[in-house]
């Protein structure tokens, strides 16, 4: 798979990365990934827990969800592609959103907007098409994760997060 | 979000659909959710490369986003490294993206091999760079229900293959 040779030059990468200038996308992510932990709060009455964890690397960060008594369990992944801040919701609903990240002027606010999604079809409800997270401290953020139904209507819904760990 | 209201019908398209005659993408993913679990074994690699040859390495394999994506977890001992691959049906195909170390995603086609034991990826598209490789292509083997092979096949750059064959067996 990979040699010494490899990892010796992604730990070079990764210095010199660190010396140049980061892009906005870079930013972004480095600031999701201070959200690495588990979360937890309530939505509609029922207790919800978050999951964010830095994997490849530090290539990506991974974002789970699950509530008490819910079968569903969605998956998203964050990651850099070139000047870009992506999220692909791996979506209970059975489709794959793509979605593109911008951050807000003053550095609070990371919003990702629907681009694209594979296997979408019309016998779906529909599929995710922005989440937006809002860093309040640093063991207190709130996700609005918001639906666009195939009948047009968007419904939405706020999760007010502490952190566990 | 009315959650009550929204996973009704999800469940009920879930009933649905399996109702229907499969497609080889769809028993293809169905196959691989039988690995869900946790899998450990030592690792082989042709050309060796020291680092990681002969290690214990640990898979996991998950079943998530009720039932629509399969999340697959390697990491071996005293190795920084944790990639990430998500398995999921397109259509009428079984795509595999691989959220690599190596700062990229390859995205790759899954077929099953005609004896029905193996599944086997083709490399179809990456997203991002490729200035330190890739992974090209993998096939997932069951053996019996606590036996599975894996080989990973991974281009360096110059497009010389390494080929990791995993030998896994079932802990949980």
């Amino acid at each position: 798979m990979k040699s010494l040779r490899f990892m010796l030059s992604l730990v070079l990468l990764s210095l010199s990365t660190l010396a140049f200038a980061q892009t906005d996308a870079q930013k972004s992510f480095e600031k999701l990934k201070t959200l690495a932990g588990t979360w937890e709060g309530t939505f509609d009455g029922k207790t919800m827990r978050v999951s964010l964890r830095v994997t490849s690397m530090g290539n990506t960060l991974m974002h789970e969800m699950a509530g008490d008594g819910r079968p569903d369990d969605p998956i998203s992944m964050f990651t850099i592609d070139g000047d870009h801040l992506l999220l692909t919701h791996y979506c209970d609903a059975g489709n794959q959103p793509h979605m593109v990240g911008t951050v807000s002027p003053d550095g609070k606010t990371i919003t990702f907007n629907f681009v694209n999604a594979s296997n979408l079809v019309s016998s779906q409800m529909g599929h995710m098409q922005r989440a937006t997270f809002n860093f309040i401290d640093d063991d207190h953020h709130t996700e609005k994760w918001e639906f666009a139904m195939s009948n047009g209507k968007e419904m939405g819904g706020l999760l007010d997060l502490k952190r566990t760990k | 979000m009315n959650y009550p209201r929204f996973m009704l019908p999800v469940v009920f398209m879930s009933l649905c659909a399996v109702s229907f005659a499969q497609t080889d993408a769809q028993k293809s993913f169905d196959k691989l959710k039988t690995l869900a679990g946790s899998w450990e074994g030592r690792v082989t690699t042709v050309p060796p490369q020291p680092d990681i040859e002969g290690k214990l390495m640990t898979t996991s394999l998950r079943v998530t986003s009720m039932g629509n994506a399969i999340v697959h977890e390697m990491t071996g001992a005293g190795r920084p490294d944790d990639p990430i691959t998500m398995l999921y049906l397109d259509g009428d195909r079984l795509l595999l993206t691989h959220y690599c170390d190596a700062g990229n995603r390859p995205r790759m086609t899954g077929k099953t091999s005609p004896d029905g034991k193996s599944v086997e990826f083709e490399f179809l598209d990456i997203a991002g760079s490729t200035q330190y490789g890739h992974m090209h292509h993998a096939v997932f083997t069951a053996v019996d229900a606590n036996h599975h092979i894996e080989d990973w096949t991974y281009m360096e750059p110059g497009d010389k293959p390494v080929h990791a064959h995993f030998d896994l067996q079932r802990t949980k």
